[in-house]
């Protein structure tokens, strides 16, 4: 790669596509590469999406297993970054639905993982640690990753109206949280308001 | 994918930055040796099955040219170091056939006489030594008709 150091984004995206391009040649060196770039946006997501460091590294490995899987058939130029998150997030959703077949009731199940490790921010990972883990994937996926209610319901194999309610009961806990946490936070009853009317 | 504003709000969202504002962990230093260790067991994987592949075409790109015969049970015997002993049942029409040229036929008569005394000899198991008496005197009748190349019986 002899590009200058001066170039910006598309010098990164040319860097990918040749690393992306010595990768799929077998070319160690170039695969860790990929791996090093986009690992530890992974590991966090999964790691959001768990609750579980063990279970989150255990997606890590498997997303660029996949990734090594299906080289040849990612073009070069495209960004690897949302597509690992994408096979990171159905790998976690996939788990999740091994572990906990019973998905009708997602509010059963209220203790939180313990497992999250010490370097989450304390305040707001906790929050997100005390929902149960199917509330916990849908408000990330949502809310952070951009997921739509219709790409929810499918993954999920449930209606829009149910990912909505999910949503919905998530944010208005996780705020209810926040603000018992946080003595400035400012009730968001309009933002609650604005999700009952989603579920209507 | 594009991020698209969620539904719940269209206001810059308190819970909104703090989830943003989450750090993204360290991650563990076993993480890439474990995943270069399933990537090298995966192109293990990857070049034994290419192998295997490659002995399997390579058989049965070579087997037809082998042109094994295998419906021959007669050819072991014919193939044994005593040649006066182990030849096969003659025919006494093949036999005459190897010595077309010869043009007397008493000596043609005597030789399907010979003939036919070896097939007696070796369909009732008679002794080496009576076998052999009969393959000598073929070839003297054949050496005295001066046909000594075809002394050594044909094999059939």
């Amino acid at each position: 790669m002899d590009r200058p150091a001066a170039e910006t984004a598309p010098a990164d995206n040319q860097s990918e596509a040749d690393l992306v391009r010595k990768a799929r040649w077998g070319d160690r060196d170039a695969f860790e590469q990929l791996y090093r770039l986009h690992a530890r946006a992974i590991h966090a997501l999964a790691l959001r999406l768990t609750g579980n460091r063990a279970a989150a590294e255990d997606i890590t490995q498997d997303a660029f297993m996949k990734l090594l899987q299906f080289l040849g058939g990612i073009r070069n130029d495209t960004p690897l970054r949302p597509w690992l998150k994408r096979v990171t997030a159905n790998l976690a959703i996939d788990r999740m639905r091994r572990e906990r077949p019973q998905l009708t009731e997602p509010w059963d199940e209220q203790r939180p993982d313990t497992d999250a490790g010490p370097a989450l921010h304390a305040e707001t990972s906790d929050l997100l640690r005390r929902l149960p883990p199917l509330v916990r994937t849908v408000v990330w996926l949502h809310e952070m990753e951009g997921w739509s209610h219709p790409e929810l319901a499918r993954r999920f194999g449930r209606s829009q109206s149910w990912s909505k309610s999910i949503l919905a009961r998530g944010l208005t806990r996780l705020r209810a949280d926040l603000q018992g946490h946080d003595p400035e936070g400012e009730p968001q009853h309009a933002d609650d308001a604005a999700a009952d009317d989603d579920e209507s | 994918m594009p991020m698209t504003p969620p539904l719940t709000t269209m206001n810059p969202d308190p819970l909104r930055q703090h989830l943003q504002a989450l750090p993204e962990p360290e991650l563990s230093e076993t993480l890439w040796p474990r995943l270069d260790g399933a990537r090298q067991r995966r192109l293990d994987r990857q070049r034994r099955g290419a192998g295997a592949l490659a002995i399997v075409l390579v058989a049965l790109a070579v087997v037809p040219l082998l042109q094994i015969d295998l419906a021959a049970p007669n050819s072991a015997a014919a193939n044994s170091t005593a040649a006066v002993v182990a030849v096969p049942r003659p025919e006494p029409t093949d036999i005459v056939a190897a010595g077309s040229d010869i043009a007397d036929a008493d000596i043609a008569a005597r030789l399907r006489a010979l003939d036919r005394d070896l097939q007696a000899a070796y369909r009732e198991g008679s002794s080496d030594a009576e076998i052999a008496q009969l393959w000598q005197a073929r070839r003297a009748l054949l050496a005295g008709n001066g046909h000594a190349s075809v002394a050594n019986p044909i094999r059939i």
